[in-house]
């Protein structure tokens, strides 16, 4: 059930009408929850026992970690089991790692398995694994495993309902695709009679309808361009393989950012504010910058749950350096079950490390904004081949046409490279001093009659899935 | 990703969460509720009223005598509906049906419309037939797209055929693709052969009810290819899509009846079909809607039975076939409704098991022209 399909309006329909019937009653989570396992279960009802088993074992657990006496965290690992309230720990998150192991990387350990036997003569092969990836596994077994750590740390209280925390855990808006919530964000805001104000609806109804735009109109439209190009780049000339990535930058923005528009736009309209998780990537000015602005909730979750964990930058350069190529590498992973998205976490994390200093010299400084944004967005741009190609041979073949300059004849759509540059300005200037602009009224109301003409006469309401469902 | 990184992500994200003042979004347009109000009626007035009536006016088709809309206009409803319009206006009669009357097989002047306007010795017969238009399909075009033939005198095209089995009769339960799904109950009643998505069904009804919506199917089919606006402009990289709109709606280009052979030279084989009684076929069922919804709009309606090629059918299907032909008549004749049936005409006048050629058309025309109830139905 996608955000811009019949079967959700209908369904968005009914669980906001009973939503706002029982907000003021204690059954308002569970009409939330039903909703929320109503749409999750729309796609396959037999993943329901997983979100049902992974929620009730961290609440289980959160339960036990939240023993008033055993509050705090000590200097030892984790992961260390001699201490009960860590072993409480090391069960949920490996629970949580089990589950996302099991169901998104079991193809591909077996896969690779099987080319390692095959290279080493070993007459063995491991059946090919047919199992389905469980859709939005990766965002609330990673929500879930926060909250577990959050309540060990003692940075939690553990939530003693457990309609409640599983609706923390379910919320339908964010559940498929985030944003990953973190549960002292989230979870007080699933309080009985939450209040919604006319600018809640206003705000929730503008950003569902923007996400709806970027969806629709732009990351759909690109999606043909890029498709095409990419489904067979060795017919293709360098720039329109130049073209196809760039369209594919802003493609999977418009399709990630415009979904979370979509979920805050929904959840809003609940009363409930769900975290930013994209501030105009690409008008960043390093990589550092970067990753400030896309995908905020994952890149978070990661620092403190992983980066920090390991050490951060408290044990030196060489660690620190080290640290971040193994954050960035899991998180690649976390993108998909292939090398080309762990050579994708590699590059970013190979060029963090390069350009860390070198952003906070007075040189870098120097360079005029637009041309670091520039740079910024090729770097950027040189890691979605990786992400986007077939694989990496695949990738290769695309970098070395593009480098080469080969083909002569270029498909390069004029009017789509137009609607990316107008859009492109738009957020240079908001992110600029002349932002102001941009909060002038009849321009608002301009942008958005011409976002909801171009909706009503552009474009036909598709069924593409997004491309974070994936992951 | 060092200190102070985070603590300036946290001053970014986590204090302003926690303070309840998270922000809006990265980027979207913000509108107050009073904004949205100020921006969805003009929206509405532009998309709904506006565009649609300009587009009406601004657009042109030159409809010569014997008009007929180009066959790959046939799932263009607002083209459908501009054409009734203009008829209306300009022709006392109005000839509805399928490929028989819209003539498959012959050029513009040689359609039954066109063969009557050559009796009546002026333009007085319009063609609005469509190919591929079932009874329930004809329903669905008069009820949603037919309100401009309103008080006019129709003649109404009952195409036996599409009763001569329970797959084409849309009472079977196997499912297969049906002519002009746009114009089918989509729910209500539930048609076993016709599956769709409820994101298809429930943007036919959008179309029916939004009239930028059948304009926007419209402008596809003439000027993008039918292709939606994304896909045409990364087909065409380089060429403005505005230009494309011309403006003009072409006529159908004539077609070359010499060229069209007979069923016995086109080999097709004799056919034994069972046929749907009146009782249970469905179409009959929406042809009798039909009929009740024309005479509810006030036209006067005159109903044309036939062709069929009876030396296709085996004695068999033949026989059951004209059991059918008589119910119909009975049924007609019980609801005073006046009609012609269409007599069988020499063998080598059919292409298949429907249309004529052009002489047949000829020959039905003449037939029409020398029976007293059509003469009487178009004179009065």
């Amino acid at each position: 059930m996608l955000f811009h399909t019949w079967h959700f309006f209908l369904f968005f329909a009914i669980a906001y009408a009973g939503f706002l019937l029982l907000k003021k009653t204690r059954y308002m989570n569970l009409w939330l929850l039903t909703a929320s396992y109503f749409f999750y279960g729309w796609w396959n009802p037999l993943y329901l026992f997983l979100i049902i088993y992974s929620t009730a074992l961290d609440y289980y657990v959160g339960l036990k970690l939240d023993h008033p006496s055993r509050r705090g965290t000590t200097n030892a690992p984790f992961f260390c089991i001699r201490e009960p309230r860590k072993m409480w720990l090391t069960l949920s998150v490996i629970n949580n790692l089990l589950l996302l192991g099991f169901f998104k990387y079991a193809g591909f350990v077996t896969d690779n398995l099987n080319t390692l036997f095959s290279w080493l003569n070993v007459g063995l092969t491991i059946p090919p694994s047919n199992i389905l990836l469980p859709i939005g596994i990766s965002f609330f077994t990673f929500q879930s495993m926060g909250y577990s750590i959050d309540v060990y740390r003692g940075q939690f209280q553990a939530e003693k309902n457990f309609i409640k925390f599983a609706t923390f855990v379910a919320f339908f808006p964010q559940l498929i695709a985030g944003p990953i919530e973190r549960a002292r964000t989230l979870l007080p805001q699933l309080q009985r009679g939450c209040r919604i104000s006319a600018t809640d609806i206003s705000d929730g109804l503008s950003l569902f309808m923007v996400g709806l735009f970027k969806k629709v109109a732009l990351a759909d439209f690109l999606a043909i361009y890029v498709d095409r190009v990419y489904g067979a780049p060795a017919n293709y000339s360098s720039l329109s393989l130049v073209c196809a990535t760039y369209a594919f930058a802003w493609q999977i923005y418009f399709d990630f950012s415009g979904y979370t528009d979509m979920a805050c736009g929904l959840a809003r309209t609940m009363g409930i504010r769900l975290t930013l998780n994209f501030d105009n990537p690409y008008t960043a000015t390093g990589l550092r910058d970067f990753w400030r602005r896309w995908h905020i909730t994952l890149s978070s979750w990661f620092r403190d749950y992983v980066y920090i964990p390991l050490g951060g930058n408290r044990q030196g350069k060489i660690l620190t350096c080290l640290y971040i190529l193994l954050t960035m590498i899991i998180a690649g992973f976390w993108h998909g079950a292939a090398w080309k998205f762990i050579l994708w976490g590699l590059l970013h994390a190979v060029g963090r490390i390069l350009t860390g200093d070198l952003e906070k010299t007075a040189l870098y400084e120097k360079i005029p904004r637009l041309a670091r944004q520039l740079l910024t967005f090729h770097f950027v741009c040189l890691g979605w081949v990786f992400f986007r190609a077939e694989g990496i041979s695949e990738a290769m073949l695309i970098l070395r046409r593009i480098f080469a300059g080969t083909g002569s004849s270029s498909e390069v759509p004029v009017v789509m490279f137009a609607i990316i540059a107008v859009i492109w300005m738009y957020q240079l200037i908001f992110s600029s001093r002349a932002k102001k602009i941009l909060d002038w009224q009849p321009l608002r109301i301009a942008l958005m009659l011409l976002i909801l003409i171009y909706l009503m006469i552009f474009t036909t309401v598709g069924h593409e899935p997004f491309i974070y469902f994936q992951f | 990703m060092n200190r102070s990184f985070i603590s300036s992500f946290d001053e970014m994200i986590m204090v302003k969460v926690m303070k309840n003042q998270a922000p809006f979004s990265s980027n979207a347009v913000r509108l107050s509720l009073r904004e949205w109000a100020v921006t969805i009626i003009p929206l509405a007035l532009v998309v709904l009223i506006i565009f649609p009536l300009t587009w009406r006016r601004l657009e042109k088709f030159e409809h010569g005598a014997n008009f007929r809309l180009a066959q790959h206009y046939r799932d263009d409803y607002w083209l459908f509906a501009k054409w009734a319009r203009t008829a209306g206006k300009e022709y006392p009669i109005i000839f509805l049906g399928d490929s028989v009357i819209w003539g498959i097989y012959v050029g513009n002047d040689s359609t039954l419309p066109a063969q009557l306007n050559n009796l009546f010795g002026k333009n007085k017969v319009a063609n609005l037939a469509i190919d591929g238009l079932h009874c329930v399909a004809l329903e669905g075009l008069l009820k949603y797209y037919g309100a401009a033939i309103s008080h006019k005198k129709v003649i109404l095209h009952f195409n036996p055929l599409w009763l001569y089995s329970r797959k084409f009769d849309l009472s079977g339960e196997k499912e297969f693709p049906i002519h002009h799904p746009r114009l089918l109950p989509q729910w209500l009643p539930r048609i076993k052969s016709y599956h769709d998505s409820l994101e298809v069904k429930a943007g036919i009804i959008q179309e029916r009810y939004l009239p930028h919506i059948s304009l926007i199917n419209h402008l596809r089919l003439c000027y993008f290819g039918n292709q939606n606006f994304s896909q045409w402009v990364v087909d065409n990289p380089y060429k403005n899509p505005f230009a494309q709109i011309s403006l003009k709606i072409h006529a159908a280009s004539e077609k070359n009846s010499s060229e069209v052979k007979n069923w016995r030279e086109r080999k097709l084989g004799i056919q034994n079909w069972q046929w749907v009684s009146l009782t249970d076929s469905f179409q009959w069922k929406y042809f009798v809607k039909s009929i009740k919804l024309l005479q509810s709009r006030a036209n006067k309606v005159f109903i044309m039975v036939g062709p069929v090629n009876p030396y296709m059918l085996t004695p068999e299907s033949l026989r059951r076939y004209r059991t059918l032909q008589s119910d119909i008549v009975v049924w007609l004749e019980k609801n005073h409704i006046d009609y012609f049936i269409v007599p069988d005409m020499p063998s080598h006048l059919y292409v298949d098991a429907s249309h004529p050629l052009k002489e047949g058309y000829g020959i039905i025309a003449q037939r029409m022209f020398t029976d007293d109830t059509f003469l009487n139905w178009s004179a009065e």
